[in-house]
């Protein structure tokens, strides 16, 4: 438990994080360092596109899984990790001026 | 039957009489059988049949005689009946075919048919009526019997004469003659009741009176007994029930060509259930609270397992590495040489230079000071680096060793982490067995680590104890040999204790001394002792031994090599004397930390001291070929370029990367990197050494900000980067421009390497 603390401490200490967000199977946010709004959003969204991503790399090849999925958008980056029982994401700034 | 089928033509149809029909009508009723006559009565004796023929019937004995069942009928009469025959405008015969099927049929074959007389029929209608006519066999039969004479009746009416031999639009009178259509029987009973004058009355009557007294006689016997019953009427009950109606649900589901695939694969989903084995049992213990508390609480603690999981640490380090990679994105490009240069701002000029890329280093890291670092011979970027103390402080905490695993993944956060209970001091992967890491410690123990990838073992594979030959002093250098195809690779390790000692881990960790290094009398001072030759021979007077501190075996020759010793003194030595000497190299006025072989030339090595200089050294050479020396602090390390031959690189304890190149100078280095590092994130001094003679960069411009020593350094062999390990837990990678020399022939690079050492060498007059 306290590996899993270590790290999303680190992770929520580097530059440029806006936060990281731990949804449950069901949709339910878990944990979340992001503001309730954005937590929300994303809650609702990603897990459906990591679903569908999912389905299109086993669609390929049954043997094959989705391991992560990173989306990256102009100033931003969202990284989730899909997972049976929980998805894991996480947004970070990308500008420069994102850093002190 | 001779209802209206084609194929019987049994049914007898009549002629009209021609006496009181026009000839031009043709009406036949068919009466299917004569058999039942006797139930028609009718005036006349004409009996009709209350349906009429068909007509394929009336057709089919068109023009043909009608016949008589003769042998049916029983009324002496033939009478011939007409088959009524309905035709339309074009003459095509559209006679309705009966509704009601006769109540007798009769069969007639062929045979009777043949005998039938038929009359010879007018021929006014054939034409349109042989069409009709189905069955060759029976046509042809029916053929036959017209020749047949037929009998005329003599009384017969026409009841229905429908047919017409012009259209109806025509004005014509036509006539029409009605009569008594004939008596249908339903139901005969006949009557029990017979008059007085009824001739058998009289009979009836004596019955009658036998009958009665039959009965009085019978009306004692109980044999004979009037009775009446009445049945009753049950009466009706009506039961009613009521029943749930069925719902009606629909289910769908598509199917992919994974969930066919997961469908015949349960083994997975059953082994990945594993870990949520824990997470689904808690959620059935506690399905039954169903109280809104107890289910958040219930929520809760599914949350913490889920938190707990493996998975989710997994995954939490990739997220890990991936924003860190964003970060470092640049650098990481830069460390693996993406020629990108606008994009990455690269100096364009061809000046060495040396660029701050990041920094490994990490909280758990944080102020332990770097004693050594080893790239893995297999993975290239893995460095591994051991911290530990180089001095004994007394405090137990701060003898703590560590040994980190950093790639390249994340640079900001070691892949491993292993704990050892006294600090590192030197370290080496094998270059047999990939994950097999040989540490030297403070305390002078020799262990081998096994880095295997997935489960790291926090504890050695195996660790000399004092039964074993463990060294009494810190092990300064660990490094595999390989000692040619029949010895193998052995472990050689050097301590302060002044034993060279070789490890083989063939069984358990046995060890031979190959030297014990002991002290001979320096003749660069001059030769004080008088007595002694200057040359300082291999043989030892000295019974004291003296402090190892490095070593390294010729590239030549793996059975000679090198030893560095803390009194300056270098020593040539071979593995089969453990007694002698095969040379000695005096030169040094302070302890030697490092001595290196070229890996183009092998016969030069390079030297570095706590005297402040660098020696370059030929094996056969007793004095020293070059010194170098650009400043006054101690050099803790030197290393050769991989990629140049005539370059190599130093660190300093003041905090200075210096990069040398022995064709462009041999006073100063081409670059040189002043390390400045401060409290907070400070950042490095100018990265462009300036002008074409770059000299010492600029020093830290405040007091306050405190000295990081440089400890030890690696050149990578993959990539144009350095290493370079600190005393405050950071390893710092640089970045080297236009040092690294494009030739890829050895024996090039060896001939830079003479001419420039000889250019050098003769240039100081030797």
């Amino acid at each position: 438990m306290s590996e899993v603390e270590a790290t999303l401490q680190r992770i929520n200490s580097h530059k440029g994080i806006v936060g990281t967000i731990i949804v449950d199977k069901d949709g339910k946010p878990i944990r979340t360092t992001a503001d309730a709004e954005l937590t929300e959003k994303y809650a609702e969204l990603m897990p459906d596109l990591a679903g569908m991503a999912r389905s299109l790399v086993r669609d390929l090849d049954p043997q094959n899984d989705l391991e992560f999925l990173r989306i990256r958008a102009k100033d931003s980056e969202v990284m989730i990790s899909p997972h049976e029982d929980f998805t894991l994401i996480a947004i970070q700034n990308l500008n420069a001026g994102a850093a002190e | 039957m001779m209802d209206d089928t084609l194929v019987k033509p049994s049914s007898a149809n009549f002629q009209t009489p021609q006496g009181p029909i026009p000839p031009s009508r043709r009406g036949s009723t068919a009466s299917g059988t004569g058999a039942p006559a006797a139930l028609f009565t009718a005036g006349g004796g004409t009996s009709f049949k209350g349906s009429r023929r068909s007509s394929i019937m009336a057709r089919k004995t068109k023009g043909m005689a009608s016949k008589t069942n003769t042998a049916m009928k029983q009324e002496p009469v033939q009478q011939e009946k007409d088959a009524v025959r309905v035709t339309d405008a074009r003459g095509v015969d559209v006679t309705p075919r009966p509704l009601v099927v006769e109540e007798k049929p009769m069969v007639l074959n062929v045979s009777q048919l043949a005998a039938v007389d038929r009359p010879s029929t007018t021929p006014t209608n054939q034409a349109p009526a042989k069409p009709a006519s189905a069955g060759t066999g029976e046509g042809a039969e029916e053929e036959a019997a017209p020749q047949a004479a037929e009998v005329v009746p003599e009384a017969l009416e026409v009841l229905y004469e429908p047919v017409r031999q012009h259209p109806p639009g025509e004005d014509e009178l036509c006539e029409v003659r009605l009569s008594e259509s004939e008596t249908i029987l339903l139901f005969d009973k006949p009557n029990n009741c017979i008059s007085n004058d009824h001739e058998d009355a009289k009979a009836v009557e004596d019955r009658n009176e036998k009958y009665k007294a039959l009965l009085s006689l019978k009306i004692q016997s109980e044999k004979f007994s009037e009775a009446a019953a009445q049945t009753l009427d049950n009466a009706f009950k009506d039961k009613e029930v009521q029943e749930s109606s069925k719902e009606a649900h629909s289910c769908g589901t598509q199917a992919n060509d994974w969930g066919i695939f997961d469908a015949h694969a349960p083994k997975k989903t059953a082994s990945a259930g594993t870990s949520t084995e824990s997470a689904a049992g808690a959620e059935d213990d506690a399905s039954a609270p169903l109280d809104d508390d107890e289910k958040e609480s219930e929520q809760r603690a599914e949350h913490e397992k889920l938190l707990g999981m493996d998975d989710l640490a997994e995954a939490l380090i990739m997220v890990d590495r991936s924003v860190v990679q964003n970060n470092h994105h640049k650098e990481l490009l830069l460390y693996r040489d993406f020629q990108l240069f606008k994009e990455l701002s690269i100096p364009e000029h061809k000046q060495p230079a040396v660029t701050h890329l990041w920094e490994f280093s990490c909280e758990a890291t944080e102020g332990l000071n770097v004693s050594c670092m080893v790239w893995n011979k297999q993975q290239k970027d893995m460095l591994v680096v051991g911290y530990g103390a180089y001095a004994f402080t007394g405090n137990r905490e701060s003898n703590k060793g560590l040994i980190a695993v950093w790639s390249l993944r994340n640079p900001q956060y070691p892949e491993h982490i292993i704990k050892c209970k006294t600090g590192v001091t030197s370290m080496d992967f094998s270059s047999v067995h990939f994950n097999l890491l040989a540490v030297g410690m403070y305390d002078g123990t020799v262990s081998i680590y096994d880095l295997h990838s997935k489960r790291v073992s926090v504890k050695p594979i195996i660790e000399s104890g004092h039964a074993n030959g463990k060294h009494s002093d810190p092990v300064w250098r660990t490094k595999w040999i390989h000692r040619g195809s029949e010895r193998g690779e052995k472990l050689v390790s050097i301590s302060t204790d002044g034993r060279i000692t070789q490890w083989s881990i063939k069984k358990g960790l046995e060890h031979i001394d190959l030297m014990k290094l002991k002290r001979i009398q320096s003749s660069s001072n001059g030769a004080k002792t008088a007595g002694k030759s200057s040359k300082p021979k291999s043989e030892a007077f000295i019974s004291r031994r003296s402090s190892g501190m490095c070593f390294d075996f010729s590239p030549r020759d793996s059975s000679v090599y090198v030893a560095g010793t803390e009194e300056g003194n270098i020593h040539k030595c071979s593995c089969s004397y453990s007694e002698q000497y095969l040379e000695s190299f005096v030169g040094h006025m302070g302890p030697v930390y490092q001595v290196i072989f070229s890996p183009f030339d092998p016969s030069v090595f390079l030297s570095s001291s706590a005297d402040w200089s660098i020696k370059m050294w030929d094996e056969y050479e007793k004095q020293e070929l070059l010194t170098f020396q650009s400043g006054t602090a101690v050099v803790n390390d030197v290393q050769w370029s991989p990629s140049n031959s005539t370059a190599f690189a130093n660190v300093t304890k003041d905090g200075r990367l210096e990069i040398w190149d022995m064709e462009k100078s041999t006073l100063k280095p081409v670059v040189s990197y002043k390390d400045v590092y401060g409290k907070a994130k400070a950042a490095a001094s100018p990265k462009k050494p300036d002008a074409a003679h770059p000299a010492i960069g600029s020093p830290a411009a405040a007091a306050q900000q405190s000295n990081r020593s440089l400890n030890c350094l690696l050149f990578n062999p993959n990539a144009p980067v350095v290493a370079v390990g600190t005393d405050k837990g950071q390893v710092i990678i640089f970045r080297l421009f236009n040092v690294e020399d494009r030739e890829r022939n050895k024996e090039k690079q060896t001939e830079r390497l003479r001419n420039a050492m000889r250019d050098n060498i003769m240039r100081k007059g030797r």
